[in-house]
């Protein structure tokens, strides 16, 4: 009894911790949209690095633009790329999954040997190489990453399709005269919403990285468009000279994974 | 009337050649099953476990085509109800979902015809019309396996064909539930194909019984006849583990 009580108080501490640090980013990007304290473009040859002021909260970088701007714009840039990145990824996958667990045979042993050469690569090798091949950009990054993101959705949903279409109910769907397709998409799918909601959290994570790794490396997000990468990169030549410059940035990616790691694992245990 | 009519029923399993798995022509599982049943008849099918009794009821139903043999069944596509009432209903679906469908498939429904007779069948396997609405884990074992005879009674057939379908109840559960399959059977003018390893069950529910014993049925006659003078050594046996034999 103290036991579960105890599990019930954690599940309840990273939901809350989760959401306030998931709701403060989300704030963030969003007052972005609409509203930023200067225009995150702007340079400025006389304020450049400066620390924390009250003219500039979070400082300006090394042209003179201010950061909490950039750092809203960035996120952003960001918060979207990661969005639809798993958006492509998830549903291509999804309907990959769910043709390959159902139909199986000589079409899931295509697909999945397909799979298992792209999982032969690291994901972001995988981007560079569609990046090469459709040159850079933020449209680019999210098909790049959306297609690299392809194969773990794919093996979660095939993996699910395969348990539930051996359960009785499925056989009922089909000796009652469902359609396939039917089956697959109403019977089925509605029963994988537990894992696949986890898969699309823990996806997101890794997009937001793999977005700032690409931006770092400089085949991401390209100048003057800001992201949180490209904020990372650029400012690595001034660590010593104004930490506060690479600080929130940094700051601003931890928030994002680390927010919504917690408030997806909490919501896998509560599902 | 015939309702159904199996002649020289076979059924085995091959695997199929793979890299280097030859092709196997493996055991069979039905040896030649002949029967028939009527109208409003209630056929007990008993044996023990792996004597193939889930396979005839799948080529029954449709859900197994790979047979030799003729099968042949006049009237509306029998229905099956399935063993475990935790596993026979989609989790994610409302109870009504789950009645509804089978009309819904045949597109020949108007959506409000559908519902009411979902609410009529529901009431006659005696449960609220409140439970439109619920999922399955809001439900109790019994209150479960009575949605799945109604499900099963949604396209009006003439044959139900249970598959161990009180085996996983317990033992009040179990009374209640026989006795609504055997009122429904009364109200429908319905036909059941009764399958279970339970003696009692079976005697309390069935005119007539077919023993199974690997793939071939090696008795079949009325219930009294069977429970009081089999004929078989293999009917002796059953009818000694279970214990009932005593009893009689």
């Amino acid at each position: 009894m103290k036991v579960r009580q105890q599990f019930k108080r954690t599940i309840s501490f990273n939901r809350i911790v989760g959401s306030l640090i998931t709701g403060l980013m989300v704030l963030l990007i969003f007052v972005g949209i609409f509203y930023t304290p200067y225009d995150p473009d702007a340079m400025n040859a006389v304020e450049k690095l400066q620390g924390i002021s009250i003219r500039h909260i979070l400082g300006t970088d090394h042209l003179g633009r201010d950061l909490l701007s950039r750092i809203m714009e960035g996120s952003k840039t960001t918060f979207f790329v990661a969005f639809f990145t798993v958006l492509i990824g998830a549903s291509i996958g999804m309907v990959l999954g769910a043709l390959s667990g159902y139909l199986g045979g000589i079409f899931d042993r295509i697909i999945m040997g397909i799979n298992d050469v792209m999982f032969a690569f690291p994901s972001i090798l995988l981007a560079l190489v569609m990046i090469a091949l459709l040159g850079t950009g933020k449209i680019q990054v999210v098909i790049a990453l959306g297609i690299a993101f392809v194969p773990s959705f794919t093996r979660i949903v095939r993996a699910e399709f395969i348990r539930i279409k051996n359960m009785d109910y499925i056989e009922n769907a089909k000796l009652i005269g469902v359609k396939p397709l039917r089956i697959m998409f109403v019977h089925i799918l509605p029963n994988c919403k537990t894992v696949l909601l986890s898969a699309i959290m823990i996806g997101f994570n890794n997009a937001v990285l793999a977005e700032a790794g690409m931006s770092f490396l400089g085949i991401g997000v390209q100048p003057p468009d800001a992201s949180l990468g490209r904020m990372l990169s650029e400012s690595q030549s001034y660590l010593f000279s104004s930490p506060m410059y690479i600080f929130f940035p940094g700051l601003a990616i931890i928030l994002l994974v680390l927010g919504l790691s917690l408030l997806a694992e909490s919501l896998s245990k509560d599902l | 009337m015939k309702l159904l009519e199996i002649e020289d029923l076979k059924v085995g399993f091959e695997t199929e050649a793979f890299l280097f798995r030859k092709k196997q022509k493996d055991k069979e599982v039905l040896k030649g099953v002949t029967f028939s049943m009527e109208e409003n008849q209630v056929l007990g099918l008993v044996g023990e476990s792996g004597c193939g009794k889930s396979t005839l009821a799948k080529v029954i139903v449709g859900m197994n085509q790979t047979y030799q043999g003729q099968v042949q069944y006049h009237g509306t596509k029998p229905q099956m109800v399935f063993q475990d009432p935790y596993n026979s209903l989609n989790p994610s679906k409302t109870i009504g979902f789950t009645l509804t469908e089978p009309l819904r498939v045949q597109k020949k429904w108007k959506q409000a015809e559908i519902r009411k007779k979902a609410f009529s069948i529901l009431e006659s396997v005696g449960l609220d019309e409140k439970l439109f609405d619920r999922y399955p884990h809001q439900l109790s074992g019994g209150q479960r396996q009575r949605v799945c005879i109604a499900e099963a009674l949604m396209t009006d057939p003439k044959l139900l064909v249970l598959d161990e379908a009180v085996s996983a109840l317990d033992v009040t559960v179990q009374a209640q539930i026989i006795k609504l399959l055997l009122q429904i059977r009364q109200e429908r003018n319905l036909a059941m194909l009764f399958i279970s390893h339970d003696l009692r069950v079976v005697y309390q529910m069935c005119d007539q019984v077919m023993i199974m014993e690997q793939g071939k049925i090696i008795e079949m006659g009325d219930t009294q006849t069977i429970f009081y003078n089999p004929k078989e050594a293999y009917t002796k046996k059953l009818l000694e583990a279970s214990g009932i034999a005593d009893e009689i």
